[in-house]
């Protein structure tokens, strides 16, 4: 038996990257612009907006990781969402989303 | 048992305690270098890493001294507490370090003693593992059967009394942890984890009936989520590191060991990486020339490292090949950008 699964990877995406990733597992981290009933929109590492749906309110300015399925070009469906808080270095994880989906793609998917 | 029996069972065991302590402290000393990562850009982080590195490197050198004077002791330990009895005296970081018996290669790939590595799942699932007994396990070439450190969120936690078990998801993949409660201090450490908390594990990886599992020694919740960020970016960095090609130091030269390993960061592979990437010979002498120039005592010393146009002067050529060439340097950590994109420091010591 192998304990051991790499089926469903959840992809390092920006809101330029997630249009790459349609119907698969993704995970961003956007700043909460603010919750529209039960719709976060937010501001994407790379500048541009995400709208996250299925997830609980969260305050506006806060840096949220939302993991779940990309089911739009500018929206992800989700499944986890973790409060990174009010500080969090958003280009260095634009940085890191480009080296994971470019170069060193072979690491993470 | 006679006294003397139990006096040595009773010392023994207070050299494991010794020991599981120290090893504590070790991780808790890299998990405050780790978490010193909260740069605000990108290259605040790198640069942090590469202090880091460097900080390695330099332990690296003392533990080979060390290990000698260890070797004896090892032996002690290894049979009553296999779990990476090695890397207590490899000196834990996670650049490979050079083990004592590998004397005719100054840079074993796959043998010898390791510190801790950064790992994706991903990267364990793919790594190539012998099914003979001493099962080790290898990635780029390297041996990671030491002290793995993953990271990743928590789920399906299972507490036993022996024992705690749950899967750690980094979003590549999912691998099982086990995590051994003997002492009060493991069951509280473990009594904070929850399902769904963001946690860093150094392990051990054990492969029995082609089952992969790590054997924790810590788990600890991750407090600032740049080290989210970091941790990936030093599984790229080790990865890189580990898949270079290395330069060939003939052996017998005078070269002490901690200059063995910067000298890793200071000189480009010419010959070999110029097959690799498919270059020309010019282009990798523009590569020297460049890194040449960041490697000058009076470059070094100055704390924003040089402009690009510095270079360009310097050397007197076109600026899209310092460019090309200081963008490949970047790429492989022999320097990295400072105040902004055009001012660049070389990352060895300066």
């Amino acid at each position: 038996m192998m304990r051991m699964d790499t089926s469903s990877p959840a992809v390092f995406v920006n809101a330029e990257i997630l249009k790459m990733y349609l119907g698969r597992r993704v995970r961003a981290v956007i700043q909460v612009m603010r919750n529209d009933a039960g719709v976060i929109v937010g501001q994407s590492t790379d500048g541009n907006q995400i709208t996250v749906k299925g997830a609980q309110a969260f305050p506006p300015a806060h840096f949220v990781e939302v993991i779940g399925i990309a089911d739009g070009s500018q929206s992800i469906r989700a499944e986890i969402c973790t409060d990174f808080g009010e500080s969090f270095d958003m280009t260095a994880y634009n940085g890191l989303c480009q080296l994971a989906n470019g170069k060193f793609k072979n690491l993470f998917l | 048992m006679t006294s003397a029996q139990s006096m040595k069972a009773a010392e023994q065991q207070g050299k494991r305690g010794k020991k599981r302590r120290r090893e504590k402290k070790k991780a808790d000393r890299e998990e405050e270098r780790g978490t010193k990562g909260k740069g605000t850009t990108l290259s605040d982080a790198i640069r942090t890493q590469t202090n880091y590195s460097r900080n390695v490197i330099y332990r690296a050198g003392w533990s080979r001294a060390f290990s000698r004077a260890g070797e004896r002791q090892e032996e002690m330990y290894a049979s009553q507490f296999d779990v990476g009895s090695a890397s207590l005296f490899s000196g834990g970081g996670f650049m490979p370090s050079q083990a004592t018996q590998t004397p005719d290669s100054c840079f074993p790939k796959s043998r010898g003693v390791q510190g801790v590595l950064p790992f994706t799942v991903k990267q364990i699932s793919e790594a190539y593992h012998s099914n003979d007994e001493k099962s080790n396990f290898v990635v780029d070439g390297v041996d990671a059967a030491n002290v793995v450190r993953l990271l990743g969120l928590v789920m399906n936690k299972t507490e036993r009394v022996t024992d705690v078990s749950f899967a750690l998801d980094d979003g590549t993949g999912r691998i099982d942890v086990n995590r051994w409660v003997n002492e009060t201090s493991d069951t509280n450490e473990m009594a904070i984890i929850q399902n769904g908390m963001y946690i860093t594990v150094n392990g051990s990886l054990k492969g029995f009936q082609g089952k992969r599992h790590v054997v924790a020694f810590s788990v600890r919740p991750v407090t600032d989520f740049n080290y989210i960020t970091l941790h990936f970016l030093e599984c790229i960095h080790v990865h890189l590191d580990n898949t270079r090609p290395k330069v060939n130091v003939p052996v017998g030269t005078v070269v002490t060991p901690t200059n063995n390993d910067v000298k890793r960061y200071q000189t480009p592979v010419l010959n070999q990486f110029s097959t690799h990437s498919g270059i020309g010979g010019s282009e990798s002498n523009i590569y020297k020339l460049v890194l040449d120039v960041f490697q000058e005592p009076a470059s070094l010393a100055r704390e924003h490292g040089l402009h690009v146009d510095e270079i360009v002067q310097r050397l007197g050529l076109p600026m899209d090949k310092i460019k090309d060439a200081i963008e490949y340097h970047v790429d492989i950590g022999n320097i990295y950008s400072t105040i902004d994109e055009n001012h660049y420091k070389s990352a060895c010591n300066g």
